[in-house]
């Protein structure tokens, strides 16, 4: 079979999935896009799909008026953790200030579907474990280098190399090993997985954020060699205080009018750790855009009349997890269990998010936040069953425990609601709050062996959107992730993973799915009371911002009105 | 000569009552100088107490503070629990159910007020005791001894007095963790210094009066002249000293938690409410205005108990 004929073969199976109701018009176009399936491809497959246009999803750029060239935009949010290193990058921070100067093979759109950056197209074979990408032509970096396979290549072998610490290793590794990737010619990389990926697109886009493609010749500090491909130039970068950026005047962005791009003459990041200082700032105008919006303390800006609130369907999380390394986590699921049933889910969403976000079950595969997913089991509140539960468990008579978390968005909120809500099943929960700081530091001979989110015996960590629920599994479920809190192994779900990973037949993929929800709702090595809505706050003359919400901010688009 | 005789006696009725404490064999005029001065000493007290009872500043003061020590005892008998939390119902202005509102988490803003004077009457008074304690012996020997002994004590004492208070406390904290037992020794210790500064100022105007003379020739050891002779005799500046370093102490321990150094949620302190309700000041100004009202309030009050005890012992 040619590939053409896979992937016909492929669009006629999701077309037939979707008439039989067993996905939906939006997850067909996810899917379509991950497959490198075109625009039009995709638009031929609604239409034989037919039914009527679903309600799209994304920013409230309503009546958005003709672009303005010039002008600089001033964005505000908290300081990288570390002056940003593209390998290991993991805080907000860090990330939207990238974002600004380095580009990705792929970007995610509003949906979490795939769309071009530096690749135009990318194709997998027959066997889902060779795939090609064709990378963009006439761009070139900042210092005028030309972008070429090699600089894939490069960038991608330094984040295969362990020696870099780069969390991207989590989402590859078992995935592509060092090697797997080629330049078939300047303008066309192969990459030769270590088995069947039906998602591997996603591995090499904006949504594994340490995937940032910089020149071959980058040696380490990006700050003191911002060289890049992305729609402006870092100039000016003082730490914990603010980042400079103009305009690249090469860049090769056009818009759909055939516009060069950005339209913008610059942007700086004004760096403001404490939340309300920062809605203080956007609320007196100093500042234009503040990329993500905290909803607590921040429901003054939704009556602002100055600003705007966009609500993006996001995925972040706070992770709570359980560190099954030591006690009393390790070897008793009845106690994580009778953690997870005396959570009142639907008073923490409407106390934390006003009841914006979508409920979580404990499980990855939720399908309010990622349609298609298998359906979970919801998890009421229900406190026999929790002391039940923590009887089987060997506490009878309750036990204390301590959740570590950083004094860090709303986290000190959640671990009171979970301390609150545990007391009447007996489970007194000692609250260890840390600096946001403190709570991600560690030895530099031995970080993630020392660090408090990967050590502490129960934390709460934040992690942004993640485009599938496959993703957030390899981050953190996996048992060699570098970023799993709770250090869980369960052989039988790694297998299916595996087979998940593998498997580009739809209906294969949701049975397959739905085993896994279940081993890692049942084993409750996290818990997951919910998918956060993101919201993005701008002044109101302030349009074209693309990306879901959280930290992506492409501001390529973006443009100010009088 | 008769060390313990009347007319080598420092007036004073409390010395009186130092030496006669210690003495063996008494004499019949000794006896009856004992008990006039022991009957002077009850005619101050009662001068004393009568004009504390006529100060209005001090008045104001005391009943405040005894305001906010009985709601830090009492108050969870007759309010709501501080750490109840009611999702559905955060940030709620105030009602009849709630006086003065709910916070972000939906608890009583009255409750969290009332009883969050608590912590900060344990972490004061507490660490105001450990610094006059621990001033007073550093005061003591400085003052005392003179020399080369108050010389290294009090350029020791001026390095001290050089460092800002909240960020050593911030330092020492980091260091050490956090805790009600950290934060009142830390604060006790940082308080120290201005302590020793007072007592030692003290100790100076009475290491030379007869009656320190007297108990030296009687061979007394230097800690009893300090602690038995001198000690009494210079309470009234160490009592006002005292309160002036509880009101400080106050507000140290409510800016260490509002800069999150101090309790850890879900604390009522008022430090800590004030630090975590801020964000919510433009749509709940009621969830920071009450602790930062009661706390503004225990702070002025123990002001004016100083102010009133200075004035009186003035007199």
């Amino acid at each position: 079979m040619t590939t053409d004929q896979y992937r016909r073969e492929y669009a006629e199976h999701l077309i037939e999935q979707c008439k039989k109701g067993h996905m939906t018009r939006r997850q067909l176009l996810v899917r379509a896009s991950v497959f490198g399936l075109s625009a039009t491809v995709a638009g031929q497959m609604l239409a034989a799909c037919g039914g009527s246009e679903e309600e799209t999803t994304g920013g409230g750029d309503s009546g958005m008026p003709d672009p303005v060239m010039g002008g600089t935009i001033k964005l505000i949010g908290p300081a990288p953790i570390t002056d940003p290193d593209p390998v290991t990058i993991y805080d907000q921070g860090g990330i939207v200030l990238v974002y600004q100067f380095l580009e990705y093979l792929i970007d995610l759109d509003n949906s979490n579907g795939l769309k071009p950056k530096l690749a135009e197209s990318w194709t997998p074979d027959e066997t889902g474990s060779v795939w090609t990408f064709n990378l963009r032509q006439g761009v070139t970096f900042n210092d005028g280098s030309p972008f070429e396979a090699e600089d894939v290549i490069t960038s991608i072998e330094r984040v295969l190399d362990p020696a870099n610490g780069s969390g991207a290793l989590s989402q590859l590794s078992g995935v592509l090993s060092p090697g797997g990737a080629r330049a078939v010619d300047q303008y066309t990389v192969e990459f030769t997985l270590d088995k069947p990926y039906a998602d591997f697109p996603y591995m090499v886009s904006s949504g594994n954020y340490n995937t940032a493609i910089l020149s071959r010749n980058y040696t380490g500090d990006i700050v003191k060699n911002p060289v890049g491909t992305g729609p402006f130039m870092l100039t000016d970068y003082v730490t914990k205080q603010k980042a400079t950026f103009v305009k690249n005047p090469s860049y090769w962005g056009k818009d759909a009018e055939g516009r060069q791009l950005p339209y913008l003459d610059g942007m700086e990041y004004v760096m403001v750790e404490d939340n309300s200082a920062q809605n203080l700032q956007l609320q007196s105008g100093a500042v234009d855009v503040q990329p993500q919006t905290v909803f607590q303390g921040a429901q003054a800006l939704f009556g602002d009349p100055n600003l705007r609130v966009d609500i993006y369907p996001g995925t972040g999380i706070r992770e709570v997890a359980f560190n099954m390394n030591v006690e009393p986590w390790k070897d008793n699921k009845a106690l994580r269990q009778a953690v997870a049933y005396c959570l009142d889910r639907e008073a923490i969403n409407q106390a934390l998010y006003d009841g914006r976000s979508n409920l979580g079950y404990d499980t990855f595969w939720e399908p309010t936040v990622f349609p298609g997913s298998p359906a979970s089991t919801p998890r009421a509140q229900d406190y026999d069953k929790a002391k039940q539960l923590l009887s089987d468990a060997g506490y009878p008579d309750g036990l204390d425990i301590t959740l570590t978390h950083a004094k860090y968005l709303e986290n000190p909120q959640y671990a009171q609601l979970i301390q609150d809500q545990c007391k009447p099943a007996g489970i007194n929960v000692k609250l260890d709050q840390l600096s946001y700081e403190a709570y991600y530091a560690g030895d530099d001979a031995d970080y993630y062996g020392t660090t408090p989110w990967l050590n502490a015996p129960m934390t709460i960590t934040e992690w942004g959107s993640r485009p599938a629920p496959g993703i957030f599994a390899a981050a953190m479920l996996l048992p060699d992730a570098v970023w799993s809190s709770s250090h869980w192994n369960n052989p039988e779900w790694v297998s299916l993973f595996d087979q998940y990973q593998s498997t580009a037949d739809e209906a294969s993929r949701t049975d397959i799915a739905a085993q896994l929800s279940s081993i890692q709702q049942d084993d409750t090595p996290i818990l997951l009371a919910f998918y956060i809505t993101q919201l993005r706050t701008q002044k109101k003359n302030v349009y074209g911002i693309q990306g879901p919400g959280s930290f992506y901010c492409d501001l390529s688009q973006a443009f100010m009105t009088a | 000569m008769d060390v313990r005789s009347p007319d080598l006696r420092e007036p004073d009725p409390e010395a009186v009552e130092t030496l006669a404490d210690g003495e063996v064999g008494h004499q019949e005029p000794e006896l009856e100088a004992d008990a006039a001065a022991a009957a002077e000493q009850r005619r101050q007290r009662r001068f004393l107490f009568t004009a504390l009872l006529r100060s209005p500043t001090f008045m104001t003061g005391l009943v405040i503070v005894l305001f906010w020590v009985f709601m830090g005892l009492f108050s969870t008998a007759f309010t709501q629990s501080p750490t109840s939390i009611d999702a559905m119902a955060t940030l709620q202005e105030p009602s009849a159910e709630h006086w003065f509102g709910t916070d972000d988490l939906g608890r009583d803003v009255l409750a969290r007020t009332m009883a969050g004077a608590r912590t900060v009457l344990y972490i004061a008074p507490l660490a105001t005791v450990l610094a006059l304690l621990w001033g007073s012996i550093v005061g003591l020997v400085s003052g005392f001894y003179r020399g080369i002994t108050d010389e290294i004590i009090m350029r020791l004492v001026d390095v001290l007095l050089a460092l800002p208070i909240i960020i050593t406390s911030i330092l020492i904290l980091s260091l050490l963790g956090r805790g009600m037992a950290i934060i009142i020794i830390t604060i006790g210790a940082l308080f120290t210094p201005p302590v020793s500064r007072t007592v030692r100022s003290a100790v100076i105007g009475e290491r030379e009066r007869e009656y320190v003379m007297a108990a030296r020739l009687r061979g007394e050891r230097s800690a009893f002249v300090m602690a038995r002779e001198i000690l009494p005799n210079i309470k009234e500046p160490i009592i006002v000293e005292g309160t002036i370093r509880l009101g400080y102490a106050v507000f140290t321990a409510a800016t260490l938690s509002f800069l999150g150094f101090g309790l850890a949620p879900p604390s009522p302190d008022w430090g800590l409410t004030i630090a975590t309700q801020r964000v919510f000041l433009q749509i709940a100004p009621w969830a920071v205005l009450f602790p930062a009202a009661a706390l503004a309030s225990l702070v002025v009050a123990v002001n004016l108990i100083t102010d009133g005890l200075g004035r009186v012992f003035s007199k």
